[in-house]
This record gives structure tokens, sequence and C-alpha cells, in this order.
């Protein structure tokens, strides 16, 4: 029985001093000075501005016209962590910017710093001549040294259009007939064929005017009748020339020129002389006429 | 006959020694389809170009089709060469009283070989048709006693209606002044008004900004929260407890004795 209580309080003992050094514990532990700690990361650039040097661009005949667009980016980590390499300008008629399609992707370069974290960047990509008529979009990049981004998902980027141009070269200004024979027919003109280029964006097709041919000196004529167009070096099949606007068709198939890199037609002028005719120089003038389809 | 041959000859004599010449140039439009309401008046837009060819051109436009709606300021002009535009305009002003539902203009430009070297000299046109739609007077909306059960909505569908949030922010700073030297082509930012549509909706760098708050706020918290908690409302009572049995405990002599008893 005696031994027991001896347990006993020994055992109170312990557990009170347990029990003290553990509340002891509790409360350092309960008032210790914890350090909370928050890694915020370089945060993307946005590009919170955009705008096109015009709303209507010209193509310019036979060459490139530059379209500018300016963009604004922000960077609350500063213009410095800007990665200039990443601004981007696309543009694109369907607005589908596939990779195909968006060919026209330049890098943008800096223009000027607005503000410790703005930045406003100059973007500008070349239409070729041949690109279609009609409204194009617009899809720009940024970027710093943590990523890329874009706007291509603003449905609001700006727009330009970009007009149609109708136009052409004629190789030669005049037509020449030459060394013929009197009363031959479908003699050709010596410096044949005339070529039609397209350096515009519109698919163009032809038409011709004629008019009779007069003598200086005996005011005889040669009638427009007498002449011919065709579209092949070897008149298998002609179109009849007259004195009314005609369009070029010969054969079925319509003189064309559709907009392209390099896209010509050639005409092919041809005479049947008369078996009678006065000595004298002939002459005429005829209108080519190119329009839309 | 022999003579006759022999003057076209002396003409071929004559075209060897001058050179050909190219005509080249261009005329560029806006869309050729174009609506407008009775009295409206619109300038059609068209620019001469001639970025070819090395020679000057005396250039005359026409008008034929439906002429009546349409007008030209200046029916002759001089294109010079590597003109990078020669803007001409046509007005088109439908009649404000009783309309044709629609006009087909035609201009014409035409130009001249001004050095026409051969016996048949190449005029040359390019010719742009204009479509002119006329917009038909909506008729005076009637009374309605009744009205639609979502008139709201509809006008909330309305772009014309529609007014863009204002609490957006967007910056478009102003027209630098190194912008390229050509104004036609060139015209500064400014002149498109800002779109507040043009902001960009909350990107990715956003939403981590948001998630590395939400993890801040857990980690503060976690500070507040002591998730062992000891009961101290029982410390008092054991310790007055032990006390008690160790004041009941014996000296520790009689321990002593009691254990070599």
């Amino acid at each position: 029985m005696e031994r027991i209580k001896i347990g006993f309080g020994s055992m109170c003992i312990v557990t009170a001093m347990l029990i003290s050094a553990l509340a002891i514990g509790v409360v350092a532990s309960d008032s210790h000075t914890m350090n909370p700690e928050l890694t915020v990361g370089n945060t993307l650039p946005t590009i919170t501005g955009m705008a096109v040097g015009s709303a209507s661009y010209d193509p310019t005949e036979s060459g490139n016209t530059t379209v500018t667009v300016y963009i604004n980016v922000t960077d609350i980590n500063g213009v410095e962590d800007l990665d200039d390499s990443k601004a981007t300008i696309q543009v694109d008629d369907a607005a589908t910017f596939a990779a195909a399609v968006g060919k026209y992707t330049r890098v943008c370069t800096p223009l000027a710093n607005h503000s410790s974290t703005v930045r406003e960047y100059q973007c500008q990509t070349d239409l070729e001549f041949f690109d279609a008529a009609g409204t194009y979009s617009t899809n720009m990049t940024a970027g710093d040294q943590v990523g890329t981004v874009w706007n291509n998902t603003d449905t609001n980027a700006p727009t330009f259009t970009y007009t149609t141009l109708v136009a052409s070269t004629v190789d030669e200004n005049a037509i020449n007939f030459n060394g013929v024979t009197l009363g031959a027919a479908n003699s050709s003109a010596v410096n044949n064929p005339t070529t039609v280029t397209n350096t515009g964006n519109a698919n163009l097709q032809m038409n011709v005017t004629g008019a009779d041919m007069t003598g200086g000196v005996h005011g005889e004529t040669i009638g427009i009748g007498n002449f011919s167009v065709s579209l092949d070096a070897t008149p298998t099949a002609e179109m009849i020339l007259s004195d009314s606007t005609q369009q070029i068709i010969v054969g079925g198939v319509n003189a064309t020129a559709s907009a392209g890199a390099s896209s010509t037609e050639d005409l092919y002028w041809y005479v049947d002389v008369p078996a009678t005719l006065q000595p004298d120089t002939y002459t005429a003038s005829w209108t080519l006429g190119t329009y839309e389809l | 006959m022999s003579s006759s041959l022999a003057s076209i000859a002396v003409m071929a004599f004559c075209l060897a020694i001058s050179m050909p010449q190219a005509l080249a140039w261009g005329v560029a439009h806006e869309n050729s389809h174009i609506e407008l309401e009775a009295g409206e008046e619109y300038q059609f837009y068209t620019s001469l170009q001639n970025m070819v060819g090395n020679t000057s051109y005396n250039v005359q436009v026409s008008l034929s089709g439906d002429t009546s709606i349409a007008t030209l300021s200046q029916n002759q002009f001089t294109l010079e060469p590597q003109t990078q535009k020669l803007p001409i305009y046509i007005t088109l002003k439908p009649p404000p009283e009783n309309p044709q539902p629609s006009y087909s203009t035609i201009i014409k430009y035409s130009v001249s070989p001004t050095q026409s070297s051969g016996q048949v000299g190449l005029n040359q046109e390019k010719t742009i048709f204009i479509h002119i739609s006329v917009k038909q007077p909506e008729p005076e909306p009637e009374p309605d006693p009744e009205p639609e059960p979502e008139p709201q909505s509809q006008d909330q569908g309305s772009s014309s209606s529609y007014t863009p949030p204002t609490h957006q922010e967007i910056i478009i700073q102003q027209p630098n002044t190194t912008q390229p030297p050509n104004p036609q082509n060139q015209e500064p930012p400014t002149t498109q008004p800002p779109k507040p549509q043009n902001q960009e909706p909350p990107t990715t760098n956003q939403q981590t900004t948001q998630q590395d708050q939400q993890r801040f706020e857990d980690h503060v918290t976690l500070n507040d929260i002591n998730p062992i908690r000891f009961p101290f409302e029982y410390l008092i009572p054991i310790v007055i407890i032990c006390l008690i049995g160790y004041m009941l405990l014996p000296p520790k002599e009689n321990e002593h004795e009691q254990e070599y008893y």
C-alpha cells in the first residue's frame, strides 16, 4: 500500500512536470513569429492599345504598299523587361491567321517609351500589288523574357481597307503592219503580240474599239472589218474588229489577265489586205480597254 | 500595188528608229458597290497611279451610264511619272425624291499615246463600274398599343445603341513625331478612336496573379491557426491534484526506513 502511494506521488510529479513542460512549449510555439512568403513571378505584358496608320491603303501598281500599325505594350515589370523581338504584326484578309495564310508577319520596332511601363511599337508590313482587295484584319504579338501574348482573340483589333487597283501595262502603244501583200489574208502585225500585263489586284478583261485606217495622201480607207485579233500566234480563230467597243472573246475564250504576281495576256493582230489599194500611209487610232470582271 | 508596199516599207524603216513605248498606269478605287439614301451625297474615291511608266499621260475621265447622279469636278488630268497618288473623287447623289432603286455609273479613264509611232496608235482605257443601291425610306412606325414583349433586349442587340463599358481603361499614346513622312498613308494613330474593346481580357499573367493572391491569403491564414491547441483548462486542476498528492506523501526517510524495514 505504501509502495503504491510512493508510485502515485512520483507519477504525479513527473506528470505535472511533463504537462508544465508541454504547456510552456505550446505557449512558446503560439507566440513564435512565422514569416509568410509569397513569390510573385515575372508578369507578362499586355497589349493595351492598337491603331492602324490609315483606314485605307491603295495597292501600288506593280509594287508593294506598306501598312503601318501602332501598338502600345504595357509591362508592369518595366519596359526594360520587354523582348522587342516578340513584337510582331500579321495582316490577313480572311482573318484566320493560319500559318499558310498569314504570311505577312513582320517584327515591330520600338518607337518610344511613353512611361516606365508602356512602350509604343511601330509595326509595318508590305502588301503586294496582287493581294486581294477588301478588309484586312490585324494580329499583333508582344512579349517579355517570360512569354508572349497576342491579341488574336480580340475581335475588335483594328482593320483597314485595301482598295481595288485596275492597272496594267501594254508593252507597245502601236500596231504596225508592213511587208504585206495586196490581197493576202491574215497578215500578221510585225510587232505581234501586244502583251497586256496585270499590275493591279483586279481580274481584268479586255475590250477593243477599232476604226478604219485612212491613207494620209489619198484618203482611201481600209475598213475595220479587215482587221482581227486573236489570242494565238496561229490565227485559227479570230475576232473581227469593229468601230464599236467589243469585249475580246476569241473562239469562246475571254481575253483575261487575272490578278497575280505575273499575269499576262498576248493579243495578236491580223489584217486581210484589200486586193486593190492606193499607195499611201494608212493610220488609225484604236482603243484597248481593261476593266474588272 | 508595188508603190503601196513601198509606202509601208518606209513606215517600217521609221519604226526601226523609234523605240516602242509602253503604256503603264492604273486606277485604284474603293468598293464599287455603294448603298446610299435618297438625297445623300457621297464622294467615290479613285486614284490614278503611274508607278511603272516613265512618261506622263494626259488622262481624260468621262462618265456614262446613269450620269444624272454623278458629277466630276474635273475631267482632264495629267498623270506624271512616279506619281504616288492622283486622287479623283466622283460625287454621287441620288435625287431626294423618287429615286430609282439602283443606279449604274461607268467611269472611264482614257489616255492617248503622246508619241504614237505606228500605223495604229493604241489608246488605252480603264473602266470602273459603280453600282449604287438606294435605301428605301423606312415607313413611319405606327403606334403600337401593345409593345413587343422584349423591346429592351432588341435595343440591346442593336449595334448603334451599344455603349462600350466605361470602366475599362485604354492607353493610346499620342502620335509620335517620328512617323513616316507620307501623310497620306500614315495618319497618326489618334485618327483612329481608341476602342475600349481593344482592351485585352484578363490574361494568363493576371490569372496567375490572382492565384498567387489566393495562395498568399491561405498562407497568412495558416499563421493565425493553431491546429494543435493544448487544453490549458485542465492544467491547473491536475497540478493542484498532484501537489495535494505530494503533500500527502510521508518524508523520504520513512521511505528508506520502510524499505529497510
